[in-house]
């Protein structure tokens, strides 16, 4: 399968910021199971990983984090 | 002791709420700034990550995910939470931002990009700043390229370039940084 014209859409299907054609035509391929595809997607998802975490850190109080430690053990 | 991530998800998928802690501790920060940035309200932002918190424990325990770095699971799972409270995504269910195994990068790869974050992270700073503007609003605002043209009154092709050229840049950058690019496409 020819991928090469979808090679700058990969970031932007995981974002879910396409129009709708183009969504559809990745997930055209991505459902087929596409190895070129699954494998630009990874690497998009590798590079978006980064980007969102490269907001400015803010600290969760002690307090917060016993909350989720004790609601952890109710599930 | 300096764990691995992947050493403490491996404990975390066998239930261990320490390794869960420790986890906690060392992607909450930058989580929690990513919420931040998506939900004005810190109220808000808290209870975002304590439930997609909650989720990626259940996911762990359940999931069969080995070579898969689920650290990205986790981060698309909060942004899509947090987008959905800004009703700013609200088409799609609970699940919509999920992302499915086949996906998600496999460990090895997050494993070396990293160290590189810092580094990769300040070519952003080398973007034009219309297309940062518009890169924050494709990650932070869950805009799509069309809405985007909308709310900046710019032709439809132009915001579109504009996401895409920076994304092709940051693209290259990351190229360049992890030496090599297995991607066969
Ligand atoms: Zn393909």
């Amino acid at each position: 399968m020819d991928c090469r014209h979808l090679e700058d859409l990969y970031e932007l299907f995981l974002l879910r910021a396409l129009s709708e054609t183009e969504e559809t035509q990745v997930l055209e391929h991505v459902e087929r199971n596409c190895p070129a595809c699954l494998e630009g997607l990874r690497h998009a998802g590798m590079m978006l990983y980064a980007l969102l975490l490269s907001a400015p850190p803010v600290k969760s109080s002690p307090k917060q984090k016993g909350r989720l430690l004790r609601r952890l053990k109710e599930a | 002791m300096e764990y691995e991530n992947q050493e403490l998800l491996n404990r975390i998928a066998q239930g261990s709420e320490e390794a869960l802690g420790l986890f906690y501790d060392r992607i909450s920060p930058s989580l929690r700034g990513m919420l931040q940035k998506i939900l004005a309200s810190k109220k808000e932002a808290e209870e975002v990550l304590e439930e997609t918190f909650l989720s990626f424990w259940k996911r762990a325990l359940t999931a069969r995910s080995e070579g898969v770095a689920s650290e990205v699971w986790l981060v698309f799972a909060a942004r899509s939470a947090a987008l959905r409270r800004r009703k700013l995504q609200s088409e799609g269910n609970e699940k919509a931002g999920e992302l499915p195994e086949a996906w998600l990068p496999r460990i090895k790869d997050i494993s070396q990009l990293s160290g590189r974050m810092p580094l990769f992270t300040s070519s952003l700073a080398q973007l034009s700043t219309p297309q940062r503007r518009v890169l924050e609003m494709v990650l932070f605002e869950g805009c799509r390229e069309k809405e985007i043209a909308d709310a900046l009154g710019k032709p439809a092709g132009r915001a579109q370039d504009e996401v895409r050229a920076a994304l092709s840049f940051m693209r290259q950058r990351l190229h360049t940084l992890m030496g090599t690019w297995t991607a066969d496409i």
